[in-house]
């Protein structure tokens, strides 16, 4: 009892000595522009203890004499300061610079550092994607990212683009990875073409509604790890867009110009320039062909055959002009921004256009020490006058690509007002220009309201609620006098009203124990989807040119309600160990409408860690490798991508051929000819590993990445079925796939002085696909094209394979199998005759800055990967591709004479009826080799701030001109290897009359005072 | 304190109970779509389906080139010369057969059996019936007893074409025993648009298939001519009794409502003529059935272009004849008359029972006995085209007299004139060679063919031995050499 009590009493003596001897230190935490940082950490140099900075940056600790204190925060360079003899010691703090503590923004718009990430991500800036001069963006990521494959579709404006990160994962429904700004899922569409895309091309794309130059940053996160927190949306990879914001922008507001004009000129494919109209060498007009004798000594009714390039004469120069003003600002309470870009492209086809007005404001503001509001809306306005692309007869390419050279398309009517044509059946290409046409508007707006409270410093809530909501309005028309199933004229009006809503709620702790820092997330989501669809249509116009429904004869309408609810709740932890050991884990928990009611709801989650193997080393000062991490990771993702309403088998109000219901007085419907079965959710598991390493003090670094996705019950809304069941296909789980591959960022700075900077970043990505089982009843999946040819998937084949009818050939040594004339022969089966994927892709990146001049070129290489080009099959049979000047001229075909089994040495005449016959008709003529290497871009550019410009009124200039889209190297007879007829649709690698691309030199200036 | 609470009630709210979840997830039900209609609302498609998309369709247009009574203006090889792919036929295997006759009628009749409405069950077994012969008589041995059973049998096997033939009668019996049932007080009206809802008229019909079918057996492995025809002649006692009985489709002629074969010679369709072969033999027997039939060529003359000819070579269609109005024909010489597309789509006239009796009638009593019965059966057709009796006895007298030589080759030349752009002329040449056909210039193959191959989505969803080794030259059943 005595004992106790002197040891208590000595205790207290002690802690009141020490209390006697600590200090209290106050101060406050600002960055070099005098702006307070909040939650920096404040730690005492050997012990535990430590605080966190408020949201005003001040800071309390209780310290001893000549202790030294450590400030630390995210993007900051950390500094130790000795307590002086004063008790306020304010410090300032400085943004690193040093890649070390690259700050990426992920999942929900949380910043992390890079250094704690167990995932692969790949970070491309704002300004990097306004240099692409791409009016889509996602056409401005090509080449940058590994992983990542952007498709354009074709030379249209307005056109779609795809992207896919890792491959394919779903064989029907949604591939492309989810667009996310500001933390708000948005929608990236192409709205559905109701004559089909087969037969009329695409639409305008809501991807490409967004205007690049808002954006800050694009973080692309490649595995389902990165995007576990998403949920199913995100299981193929998830673009992470953040806008901008006033931050930054002290004193007066800062008010930035830009402007820029690009000059585009279409890349036209080659047709022959010697061979007239007319069959088996004798002329003839009409005519189908372009078999006749030569155009040279060619006299049509007594004088000589006047020759005309009708490809080149249809096809004019485009234009685009991009104009942006922007104004942004910020106090010490609040900080803004507004921006507005007027986008305005011509196509090369006459009267084709896209137009895009964008509004984009943003306000952020203290409305308590701990609690801060941001709202933001961006308002954009297109306009997309276009033509039909695809294999209707509404497409001008039918006609432009397969006329004789000797026909002169104008004037287009005739003096009795027909069109004046070459041959039955093909609709004057210019007569289309002026009589059918397709007019695309879209209304869209996303507001975003995000609060955040802070009520504890190492705690935040977040609640944002985000919506997409656009109108988007299409009209169609083809005007009387149109050769095709309409001559009478038709019309069409389509309306879409989108809305989605997308509310998050979680919290975010941060706090460090010792050694151990711990970042954990808990929240909950609810994603509501809303559609309207309205349609209707009109045939037989009264009065030819007037395209309003009041003008049609005979008029049918349909509309459709789709709603679909999810909802779900998630969890993320990250642990950090004494800043080189990260352990991190997720999970999620969702429920989603479109599934059958006892398979609603599916977890998923993911396990992953990082190890920073210089730290213990100590290397951070080391003159070779001074960064290494490896990291791992497992994740599982469920995934419901499916349309609502899949679960029944309803009748359809369909038209009978050219029978339209409601026919002499009845109505009428058709059963369905999908079978639905139930629907679970599909599943996906991946394992990534990587390592990233930094060189010569972060001169070089090498990141380099594996990953093993595997997706099982795949959903497949429209599988093939054995008809005679009654139904030709079905909606299932039907079946596994696999992807798996690597991918590999190399980043070099050969020169860094402090007047020129040289970068070079090269990525490279090699994915293997396979589609591994198919259902027990299914034998194969088509996604685009006819019947035959289209793509579809097999069971062990790689996703994406071309199926057609090919020439026969010897199983074993797999030679042409020829006839006795030493002919191909077609044999009459379909074979897979192709695949889709490519084998590897590449991007190189080259940037030098000197004082003010930058220079810089994106190279983007593809290798493998077929198109099937249906150009092809059409037009051999009519004579006109460069191809077919060979005719007259004799070929041995590399094979065995079937009859005789021996090598063929028999001359055959490539002639018009081997070209009609036998190379038109097999499919595998029509498959061609989709590698490319192009210059994505290339620009030169001047800032002026520096040198000329000593007024404190302009603060930067900058002049620009841009190179984009020149294809160095392709095998492809088309216009450009990178296009597909379903635009942003699973159906790739399949093109009909696409328009084609441009080369484009753009010019600009960027100005802000 | 505060915050601790805040903390603990926005955790609460994050945990939503399970049954608040499910009931906001349940709005899964399709609102722009019925999942269950009436009979009278599944009749009308399945007929137009029948009338545009086969027998006006694909199958209409393929047999009228392969017959030689219509011509194709386009560059060979093209399907007049033969060319025809598993992909060209998915369409009318993969959707208008199985899943939009088949199934459709399926469906309707579990309804109406389970409701008692007799007569629809008698149309449903009757155009099932009526479909599956266009079926089999087109590829030979196809699905039929393990159809229609998409979770039960997921890979149907093939039946036996004679066995499919014994399913067809017995299913035109059964739609026989409907039509004599009492009216039921739910009953077809005008959303039948053969008959309008007529039983009596749907009871003739079903015979005169009957005889149709009986009669495609003369040469079937294990049958003969002579019971094959005594069957078609106890069936046609109950048959059409006039032109008034023909079952057909009527068109409005309006947009969106015209006759197949006006879609099928549009100029769209890339110029559709008649066929020299067929314009020169009317043309030879001064047929005056010619006008109605055909229009004049640009020339004022009728001539027919020569099937299979290069394009090249008649680069202008209209220097053709193409089909006139009455059969649906539209008139690239004269736009302003589209009274074509008006014109109604037949599935079986008078006539074609004339022809099969006098036919029977044949093998049953020999030639003399088939003469009135053959001279009524051009009759009927005469008169259907509203030709005058004087010009019919007129043509009558310039025709030969049925001989036991000759008679079978008259009767059934006679018959593919009235059935002009009916797809049996496919099915009576193969069974008799007549009329005597020479290849189409440029021809694809060396033969012309005598199926069609099987679907592409058939063949690779639901393999089958049948399927193997099968071209176009493989005969069906019934067309035994």
């Amino acid at each position: 009892m005595r004992k106790t009590l002197m040891l208590v009493v000595v205790l207290l003596c002690a802690s009141m000595c020490v209390e006697a001897q600590t200090r209290q230190i106050s101060g406050k935490v600002t960055d070099t522009k005098g702006s307070p940082i909040p939650g920096v950490t404040i730690k005492i140099k050997g012990s535990r203890a430590g605080t966190s900075a408020d949201p005003e940056g001040n800071y309390t600790i209780k310290v001893r004499p000549s202790a030294t204190l450590v400030f630390s925060g995210v993007g900051l360079e950390t500094q130790e300061v000795e307590v002086g003899s004063s008790d306020r010691l304010d410090v300032t703090m400085k943004q690193s610079d040093s890649r070390l503590s690259e700050v990426v923004v992920t999942a929900l718009g949380i910043r992390r550092e890079k250094r704690t990430l167990t995932y692969a991500t790949q970070e491309v800036k704002g300004s990097t994607l306004v240099e692409a001069k791409q009016d889509n963006l996602v056409n401005a990521l090509a080449g940058k990212v590994a992983g990542v494959q952007i498709t354009n579709s074709s030379g249209m404006p307005g056109s779609s683009a795809r992207i896919t990160i890792r491959g394919v994962s779903s064989l029907v429904g949604e591939n492309q990875a989810l667009i996310v700004i500001d933390g708000v899922p948005v929608d990236m569409e192409e709205a559905g073409q109701p004559d089909n895309t087969l037969f009329a091309g695409g639409l305008s794309s809501r991807a490409a509604d967004i205007d690049p130059n808002i954006i800050e940053s694009i973080n692309v996160l490649k595995g389902s790890a990165a995007t576990a927190i998403y949920g199913s949306n995100a299981a193929r990879g998830a673009v992470i867009i953040t806008t901008k914001n006033g931050a930054g922008h002290t004193g007066k507001p800062t008010l930035s110009i830009s402007s820029s004009y690009t000059f585009a000129s279409p890349i036209l494919p080659k047709f022959q320039d010697k061979y007239a109209q007319g069959s088996n060498g004798k002329y003839a007009n009409p005519s189908s062909t372009s078999w006749g004798p030569l155009i040279d000594t060619l006299k049509i009714n007594g004088a000589p055959a006047k020759k005309y390039n009708n490809v080149k004469n249809f096809f004019r120069d485009g234009h685009t002009t991009d104009n942006n003003v922007s104004i942004a600002g910020s106090t010490d309470k609040s900080n803004y921004i507004a921006s507005y870009s007027y986008l305005k492209t011509d196509g090369n086809e006459l009267t084709t256009n896209y137009a895009r007005h964008s509004l984009f404001s943003k306000y952020t503001t203290r409305l308590l020490s701990n609690l801060t509001l941001t709202t933001q809306f961006n308002y954009i306005h297109v306009d997309n006058h276009r033509l039909l692309e695809g294999n209707g007869l509404e497409n001008p390419l039918w006609t432009v690509y397969a006329a004789p050279i000797n026909w002169n398309p104008l004037p287009y009517l005739n003096p009795d007002g027909s069109q004046q044509m070459y041959r039955t059946a093909r609709n004057n290409p210019y007569w289309l220009v002026y009589n059918t046409g397709l007019d695309d508007k879209t209304d869209r707006i996303l507001p975003v309201v995000t609060l955040s409270y802070n009520p504890l410093s190492w705690l935040t809530i977040t609640e944002r609620l985000g919506a997409d909501m656009y109108t988007n309005n299409t009209d169609f028309h083809e005007n009387v006098g149109f050769v095709g199933s309409y001559p009478d004229g038709r019309i069409w009006k389509r309306t879409n009203q989108f809305q989605q809503f997308n509310n998050d709620l979680f919290l975010n702790a941060r706090k460090s124990f010792g050694d151990f820092s711990l970042d954990a997330v808990v929240g909950g989501n609810i994603l509501t989807n809303y559609n309207n669809s309205n349609f209707v249509q009109g045939t037989e116009l009264s009065i030819p040119g007037f395209y309003n429904i009041s003008n049609a004869s005979n008029v049918t309408a349909s509309y459709g309600y789709y709603k679909t609810r999810k909802v779900g709740v998630y969890a993320q932890a990250n642990l950090e160990y004494k800043n080189m050991l990260t352990f991190s884990a997720t999970s999620r928990y969702d429920g989603s409408s479109k599934l059958s009611q006892d398979k609603q709801f599916y977890p998923y989650g993911s396990v992953s860690a990082g190890f920073i193997f210089t730290e213990p080393l100590h290397m951070a000062g080391n003159p070779v490798l001074n960064y290494g991490k490896v990291r791992v990771s497992y994740s599982a993702v469920g995934n419901d991508n499916v349309g609502p309403y899949s679960l029944s088998n309803p009748w359809y109000h369909n038209g009978i051929g050219n029978i339209a219901f409601p026919f002499n007085g009845v109505n009428g419907f058709q059963l369905t000819t999908t079978y639905g079965f139930p629907l679970k959710n599909e599943a996906m598991k991946e394992f990534e590993t990587g390592i990233e390493t930094k060189w010569f003090q972060n001169r070089a670094s090498l990141d380099v990445t594996y990953f093993y996705r595997k997706s099982t019950d795949l959903l497949t809304p429209g599988v093939p079925y054995a008809p005679a069941t009654g139904f030709s296909s079905v909606s299932i789980n039907a079946g596994d796939m696999y992807n798996k591959g690597i991918e590999v960022v190399l980043g070099v700075t050969p020169v860094k002085t402090r007047d020129l900077t040289w970068d070079i970043t090269v990525n490279f990505s090699k994915i293997k696909n396979k589609v591994t089982r198919l259902a027990p009843n299914i034998t194969s999946i088509q996604f685009a094209g006819f019947v035959n040819p289209g793509i579809f998937a097999f069971a062990g084949e790689p996703y994406g394979v071309i199926y057609g009818t090919h020439f026969l050939r010897d199983s074993a040594t797999h030679k042409l199998l020829l006839d006795d004339n030493g002919k191909p022969q077609v044999d009459v089966g379909n074979d897979i005759i192709g695949n889709v994927t490519p084998d590897w892709l590449g991007g190189l990146t080259n940037t030098v800055t000197w004082k003010g001049l930058m220079f810089s070129f994106t190279l983007d290489m593809k290798k493998g990967g077929n198109i099937l080009n249906l150009d092809k099959h059409y037009l051999y049979a009519y004579g006109t591709p460069k191809e077919t000047e060979n005719r007259g001229t004799t070929k041995i075909f590399d094979g065995i004479i079937q009859s005789t089994g021996k090598q063929s040495d028999i001359p055959v005449v490539l002639n018009q009826s081997y070209y009609a016959n036998i190379a038109s008709i097999a499919d595998e003529s029509s498959v061609e080799d989709g590698s490319y290497l192009k210059l994505r871009q290339a620009s030169l550019g001047y800032n002026f701030s520096n040198s000329l410009l000593k007024t404190k009124a302009v603060k930067n200039l900058t002049l620009t001109i841009t190179a984009t889209n020149f294809i160095l190297h392709k095998n492809y007879s088309g216009s450009d290897p990178e296009v597909s007829l379903n635009g942003s649709g699973n159906g790739q690698g399949f093109s009909s009359w696409d328009v084609p691309t441009n080369h484009n030199i753009i010019i600009g200036f960027k100005a802000s005072f | 304190m505060k915050s601790n609470k805040a903390l603990s009630i926005i955790l609460g709210g994050l945990l939503l109970t399970s049954a608040g979840c499910k009931k906001y997830l349940d709005i899964n039900k399709d609102p722009n779509n019925p999942l269950d209609v009436s009979e009278n609302l599944v009749v009308p498609p399945v007929e137009l389906t029948t009338s545009t998309n086969i027998v006006g369709g694909f199958n209409g247009t393929t047999i009228a080139y392969w017959m030689q009574q219509l011509s194709l203006n386009q560059p060979y090889p093209d399907i007049e010369t033969y060319l025809i792919k598993s992909a060209d036929v998915d369409n009318t295997w993969s959707f208008y057969l199985y899943p939009n006759v088949f199934e459709n009628l399926s469906q309707m009749m579990a309804k109406a059996s389970a409701a008692g409405h007799n007569q629809y069950m008698a149309i449903g077994k009757i155009l099932f019936a009526y479909n599956m012969a266009i079926c089999t008589d087109t590829w030979g041995d196809v699905p039929f007893s393990e159809a229609l059973k998409p979770l039960e049998i997921p890979k149907p096997k093939y039946d036996k074409q004679a066995d499919i033939y014994n399913g067809i009668q017995a299913m035109l019996d059964s739609g026989i025993y409907y039509t004599n049932q009492p009216a039921s007080a739910i009953a077809p009206g005008n959303d039948d648009l053969i008959y309008g809802g007529k039983m009596d008229k749907w009871r003739k019909f079903a015979y005169m298939l009957k005889a149709r079918f009986y009669l495609r057996l003369t040469k079937a492995p294990g049958n003969t001519a002579a019971a094959q025809a005594d069957l078609a002649l106890a069936a046609l006692a109950n048959g059409f009794a006039s032109n008034a009985d023909n079952a057909k489709v009527s068109y409005t002629g309006t947009s969106q409502g015209e006759n197949p074969w006006y879609e099928n010679t549009l100029p769209s369709a890339g110029g559709v003529t008649l066929a020299e072969s067929f314009v020169d033999s009317l043309n030879a027997r001064n047929d005056p059935r010619l006008p109605v039939i055909a229009t004049k060529a640009k020339d004022g003359t009728y001539k027919g272009r020569p099937s299979g000819i290069d394009q090249g070579l008649t680069p202008d269609y209209t220097a053709f004849s193409v089909p006139n109005t009455f059969y649906g024909g539209y008139l690239p010489l004269d736009d302003n008359d589209n009274s074509g597309a008006a014109a109604p789509l037949w599935l079986a006239t008078f006539s074609e029972q004339k022809f099969i009796e006098a036919e029977a009638t044949f093998y049953k009593s020999g030639a003399a006995a088939a003469q009135p019965i053959y001279d009524s059966a051009i009759w009927a057709h005469m008169q259907m085209l509203g030709v005058s009796r004087p010009e019919f006895l007129a043509y009558l007298v310039t025709r030969p007299v049925l001989t036991a030589g000759n008679a079978l080759e008259q009767i059934i030349s006679e018959k593919y004139v009235a059935d002009f752009l009916s797809i049996e002329t496919w099915n009576d040449w193969r069974r008799t060679g007549f009329p005597a056909l020479s290849l189409a210039q440029n021809p694809y193959t060396t033969y012309i063919p005598r199926r069609w191959p099987y679907s592409f989505t058939e063949v690779t969803t639901n393999p089958q031995p049948e399927q193997q080794g099968v071209t176009t030259a493989t005969r069906v059943w019934w067309d035994a050499q």
